[in-house]
């Protein structure tokens, strides 16, 4: 036992929060102005840059990975130096780490705006860019590691629990995830497809929001909110059960994305079942934070701190409760891409991770820079406008989706839909929209004055270093006789549970009979492991908890096997089934024509998948308004797929054949042409922006390497191909009067949404003379016959 | 034999059997964390926050540069 001086690096905490509070104001101020448009679509100014499809994932990237990641940034390199007791291991990794993280978002702010992207939600950064993210984020986990190997005290605190897990599982969701062949500097195609992507796209989508906007802010919710409560946690048993539990059973929750769709049934099981399970864990956690106010409630009235982290654990509770509730099947089937999935993110963004991160920077600024809060009464305001501001919205987005939900379903007695045209809703929601956007504006509005609170704060003050001095337990780094490594894995706990998770497994599988024997078994094995651990305890025996909290190393391992367990299940699977669709013969899916590929690219730089779904549910309501559902064999070819998670308009996998050229034209130039009352901006930019018309063939040969069936025939007469194709649509165009060259992206966009959902190959597209554009009843062959639904 | 039984089950008696498992697993460990005294390992590690070396707030402290905090 000795004393040690320990200064730590706080510098690196300090301009964390800066650049999170200054990114944050970024993020909410882009979410305000893309909400305003969908109440008022004039509000992009006519600009590319500035219209909804293109921001939308600007505020997305910048709210999740620049405000809360720095955020979280700053909540782990303060609270991990005092729990080790140790200066972080490198102060120049540290630096390499903030400056690259605000470099990365500054060429993510850049690219999005710009249309360069993947289109995989929360994963749109191209590839270069994540790349980048890889190295950082390595980085980042070296000095971390390093930082627990030179600590100066034995025990691993749970917070640090829950950020190794961020540490490991973010890095194995980003690689996995963002697989991609590069096309060029600025453009690749993920390596999966269809069912494919969409299976990994939402195991990696769902996780983001677990090990990158969860596990770290509840390891930040374990030190900061004893710390400000003045008390230790609750119950650091529950603490311990809920870092397993969540660990385990969070990774199996994505399918929950996709239910009634192409996936497997027995994947959306799973995501379904395991999202049900995962609500014991999320509020064991909850209530874990709240009863650590216990006897402190009084101080919550006046602590505009623990105000804003009681809220803050009050919000995760409810998110937590409603995520598990929308992955019912059954209650999906009426909320998925409606409002109800919006209203639900930002109740966990706004008020799990905004008001802990407002909490956090109130306790720690005044700290940081040695000095008193500027204005506890701003931040009370903040607080009430950031409370209201959050009801008003979630309160809107629960209204708009009932709405949408229940229009989009509702049938004549005779099977017809009463609301055929998509628009109806849209007009019936317009109000809740611009409630959001005031319910936004309101949150943005206390954050602004938070962000002037801690500015004059930090001015009153003066940057502090905190030198102290700590006692140091010699015996901090495990002794030489101490259980090893060996004796983790050996752990009966350990060995309890797998033998339990197997026969649990072996459930699904047996006969009611032998289930009920199974069950018996599970049971007296629980018995056993109880007996077990209290003689093991008489005889004064190291529990495994005991050995396993002070080894970092063997930790890190469980934890990765935690994780890919749920992650293995659920991916291989699907990821190494032969594809079950034959890439030759007359009925097999053919692959997209040069011009489709060129307008399927324009697609996705656009961001329609952010407000149009590619996916008709095995749904009565989707079947009666969008045609025939959509099967797997469909997207194979669909690098990256295209199924969207929102529908603010219509679905569009059957569209292709719908409509005539004309109408695609009119409807991209001013979309309330066609359909009066539409929200949707004017894409007129289309039609002056010209394709790289060589690129077609440098596409198609990527596309054989991700296994697309293009022969070297096709390959080589691409641009002919292409050329020829839109020379169709520009003469069928031409021939009601309007000119566009035959590079036009225009043309090419308009090919691919032709083609889109014709499963057994190319037909040619309906021209003008052959379907009415005001007629969607009157739609081709190619359409589906029962399709009622209009745009 | 088992066809019969699932036949002669309403679908609901799974999910319900389940649900009442689940809860009564959640509520179990609810009390058994609520309930148990603190262990003296646990409640040492639970006082790390609270013990890290952080001084009060507003002692004196040095600006990097030495200057005296405001």
């Amino acid at each position: 036992m000795h004393t040690e001086r320990i200064e730590y690096d706080d510098t690196v905490v300090r301009r964390f929060i800066a650049a999170s509070v200054l990114f944050g104001l970024v993020g909410m101020l882009v979410g305000v102005v893309a909400a305003t448009q969908l109440a008022w679509f004039q509000v992009n100014l006519g600009v590319p840059y500035t219209t909804f499809s293109r921001i939308r994932p600007l505020h997305t990237n910048a709210v999740i990975f620049a405000f809360v990641g720095n955020m979280m940034f700053a909540g782990i390199y303060y609270s991990m130096q005092r729990l080790l007791k140790t200066r972080m291991a490198s102060d120049l990794l540290s630096r390499i780490h903030f400056w690259g993280w605000q470099l990365i978002i500054v060429a993510a702010a850049v690219s999005l705006p710009l249309g360069i992207t993947t289109s995989k939600e929360y994963a749109e950064l191209e590839w270069p860019i994540d790349i980048a993210i890889a190295v950082i984020w390595v980085v980042f986990a070296i000095n971390f590691f390093w930082t627990i190997a030179r600590r100066n005290e034995k025990h691993l605190y749970v917070a640090i629990w829950f950020y190794i897990s961020t540490v490991i599982t973010v890095a194995v969701l980003h690689i996995v995830n963002s697989l991609a062949l590069p096309l060029s500097p600025l453009k690749s195609y993920s390596l999966y497809s269809g069912v494919q992507d969409a299976l990994v796209q939402w195991w990696y989508g769902h996780n983001a929001v677990a090990f990158f906007l969860t596990t770290p802010i509840l390891g930040i919710m374990y030190y900061f909110l004893p710390k400000a409560a003045n008390r230790p946690v609750y119950s650091y048993r529950l603490s311990v059960i809920h870092f397993w539990a969540l660990v385990f059973i969070y990774i199996w929750a994505g399918p929950h994305h996709l239910l009634n769709t192409a996936l497997p049934e027995w994947a959306q099981s799973l995501g379904m079942v395991f999202s049900l399970m995962l609500w014991a864990p999320s509020w064991g956690g909850m209530l874990n934070g709240l009863l650590t106010l216990k006897g402190a409630w009084n101080k919550v009235r006046e602590d505009p701190v623990l105000k804003f982290f009681a809220a803050g654990v009050t919000f995760y509770g409810m998110a937590t409760l409603e995520g598990p509730l929308l992955s019912i099947k059954s209650v999906s089937a009426l909320a998925h891409y409606t409002d109800w999935i919006i209203g639900h993110v930002h109740s966990g963004a706004l008020g799990w991770n905004g008001f802990m991160a407002a909490g956090m920077f109130y306790w720690l600024v005044p700290r940081l820079y040695g000095t008193k809060l500027h204005s506890t009464r701003a931040a009370e305001i903040h607080f009430w406008l950031g409370t209201i501001g959050i009801i008003l919205y979630i309160v809107a987005m629960w209204v708009s989706s009932a709405t949408q939900g229940l229009m989009w379903r509702a049938t004549n007695p005779d099977g017809t839909l009463v609301y055929p045209g998509w628009v109806e809703t849209l007009v019936a929601i317009r109000p809740m929209y611009m409630a959001r956007a005031l319910g936004g504006a309101m949150y943005l509005a206390g954050f602004v004055m938070m962000a002037w609170n801690l500015l004059k704060t930090a001015r009153a003050g003066a940057p502090v270093t905190v030198t102290v001095e700590v006692v140091i337990d010699d015996a901090a780094a495990p002794a030489p006789d101490a259980p090893g490594i060996g004796a983790v894995l050996a752990g009966r706990p350990l060995w309890f549970s797998l033998v339990g998770i197997a026969a649990i497994t072996l459930l699904g599988f047996v006969r009611p009979m032998r289930a009920v024997v199974v069950i018996g078994f599970v049971l007296l094995l629980g018995e056993l492991a109880w007996i077990v651990s209290i003689r093991d305890k008489e005889k004064g025996r190291p529990s495994w908890f005991g050995i396993i909290e002070r080894r970092p190393m063997a930790f890190s391992v469980l934890t990765l096997i935690a994780i890919l367990i749920g992650g293995m299940s659920e991916l291989l699977p699907t990821l190494l089934i032969k594809q079950a669709v034959p890439a030759h013969s007359a009925a097999a899916q053919q692959p997209y024509t040069p011009l489709e590929l060129q307008g399927r690219d324009l697609y996705v730089r656009e961001g329609c998948y952010v407000c149009h779904s590619q996916m008709v549910r095995t749904l009565a309501a989707d079947t009666t308004r969008f045609g025939d559902y959509s099967k797997p064999e469909e997207f194979i070819y669909d690098h990256p797929f295209q199924w969207g998670s929102k529908r603010t308009g219509p679905d569009l996998h059957r569209l292709g054949g719908r409509y005539p050229n004309l109408w695609h034209y009119s409807h991209l130039m001013d979309p309330r042409s066609t359909s009066p009352g539409s929200n949707m901006p004017s894409y007129a930019w289309l039609e002056s922006g010209t394709i790289d018309a060589p690129l077609a063939r440098k596409k198609l040969v990527l596309m054989q390497k991700l296994g697309v069936p293009y022969t070297n025939a096709d390959v080589d007469g691409a641009e002919v191909s292409q050329r020829r194709q839109a020379d169709a649509v520009v003469t069928d165009l031409a021939q009601q009067g309007v000119t566009v060259p035959w590079n036009s992206e225009m043309v090419a966009l308009i090919a691919y949404l032709q083609r889109l959902g014709r499963d057994v190959g190319v037909r040619p597209a309906p021209t003008s003379t052959t379907v009415s554009a005001t007629s969607p009843a009157e739609a081709p062959p190619a359409a589906p016959a029962r399709a009622q639904g209009g745009i | 034999m088992y066809a019969q039984f699932y036949a002669g089950s309403r679908l609901v008696d799974l999910p319900l059997f389940a649900l009442l498992l689940f809860v009564a697993t959640f509520v179990a460990v609810l009390v058994r964390t609520s309930v148990a005294k603190r262990r003296g390992d646990f409640e040492s590690v639970a006082r790390l926050p609270l013990d890290d070396g952080q001084p009060a707030p507003h002692a004196p402290q040095h600006s990097p540069d030495g200057r005296p905090v405001r």
